[in-house]
């Protein structure tokens, strides 16, 4: 070990130190480590335009999952716990005042969500005039976006995802969608307002989207 | 070597090292394909390279440094049959009650950086200086304060900490 250059104030930290950085890097699981290299040439391959964490992952543009998004956020607005909870903040919250945009672009053409990743950790989305604030959840499943055509491929398809839970509100009935680099993050989830129906819409559509949710 | 045969060769190491950096294991594959991504886009340079690893670990630290990932990500899923997920603390096993692994991961990214740089890469301070672009003094600046910080955190009563 290389102590000479006096570092380190004190040397009783520094052995537990370097042996939980070792623990840590022998826990390491490899298994996946030829997908790790392919998904890196696949996203340099895909030349994709420059990154934007607040722009929506473009191959959500597809209709179907437009639709669904869609729908979501007019069913977000109505519903209660959502719309009116105990977490969320107001519209005259200073940091997202200015930066929200109507959630869906109607004519499709542009990003079909607009909400905002804040400090690492929650979402925020904007309803209309209001701005509500939901924490994130770590991790709750991933996948990948489907590649269905060469133009989706060229607009992300193929990329993976990573979906994380809005606290307060259960996954079966909305999620958040990220990709995996942190670029894009798509609000989703069904008809809110018909909690028996929602379960199973959400999941098909995530199941489309190759992203696993954890066993309910 | 072609690009594949270095991302081949390097890319365990290059999820290690995101292991010791981030504590997770899919932030640290999210790590080392960030690397290689940059790696692949400047491939002349990594190529022509003296030390090809160092280059390489320049590039994850500082892809590392510049991502805005959430801090303490633990990844709870995926496929469970297709992952063999260490222990919920990895530390665990080794250490106590995981607070040493837990002080790590909540130090600021340029000291947890030096500290990964300096006790798991064993760089000294000029390598750590060289890998993350400022100058030893800084470096030493980011050590004693990740290990002040840890000590505070780990051993409160010990030697004075607080």
């Amino acid at each position: 070990m290389n102590t000479s250059d006096n570092l380190g104030p004190e040397p009783d930290i520094e052995g537990p130190l370097r042996a939980a950085l070792i623990a840590r890097a022998a826990h390491a699981d490899l298994s996946r480590a030829r997908q790790v290299v392919d998904r890196s040439r696949g996203q340099v391959d895909g030349a994709r335009p420059a990154a934007s964490r607040n722009r929506a992952i473009p191959a959500f543009r597809r209709p179907g999952i437009l639709l669904a998004a869609a729908a979501a956020v007019a069913a977000v607005a109505a519903w209660p716990v959502l719309a009116g909870g105990p977490n969320e903040t107001s519209a005259s919250d200073p940091q997202t005042t200015g930066s929200s945009r109507p959630p869906v672009s109607t004519d499709g053409s542009t990003d079909c969500l607009s909400g905002l990743v804040v400090g690492d950790s929650a979402y925020r989305l904007a309803l209309g005039p209001a701005v509500r604030t939901f924490p994130l959840s770590e991790p709750v499943g991933k996948g990948t976006i489907p590649t269905c055509s060469e133009q989706d491929e060229s607009l992300g398809g193929g990329r993976a995802v990573v979906i994380y839970e809005l606290q307060g509100v259960p996954t079966s009935q909305a999620v958040l969608v990220e990709d995996s680099e942190g670029e894009g993050n798509l609000f989703l989830s069904l008809d809110l307002t018909s909690a028996n129906d929602v379960a199973p819409g959400l999941e098909q559509l995530l199941k489309e989207m190759r992203i696993s949710l954890p066993t309910r | 070597m072609d690009f594949d045969e270095f991302a081949g060769r390097y890319v365990g190491d290059l999820i290690r090292l995101g292991m010791a950096m981030t504590g997770s294991q899919s932030d640290a594959e999210d790590f080392a394909q960030a690397a290689l991504e940059r790696i692949f886009s400047q491939w002349g340079k990594v190529e022509s390279a003296e030390n090809s690893w160092a280059y390489a670990r320049r590039v994850a630290v500082n892809a590392f440094l510049a991502s805005r990932r959430r801090p303490q990500v633990r990844e709870v899923l995926g496929s469970a049959s297709s992952r063999s997920e260490p222990a919920s603390d990895p530390i665990d096993a080794t250490w106590g009650d995981g607070s040493l692994d837990a002080a790590i991961s909540r130090l600021p990214k340029q000291q947890r950086a030096a500290v990964v740089l300096r006790y798991f890469e064993d760089l000294d301070a000029r390598g750590v200086a060289e890998v993350l672009g400022v100058e030893p003094a800084t470096v030493r600046g980011y050590l004693t304060r990740a290990l002040a910080t840890i000590r505070s955190e780990c051993y409160p009563t010990a030697n004075g900490a607080s």
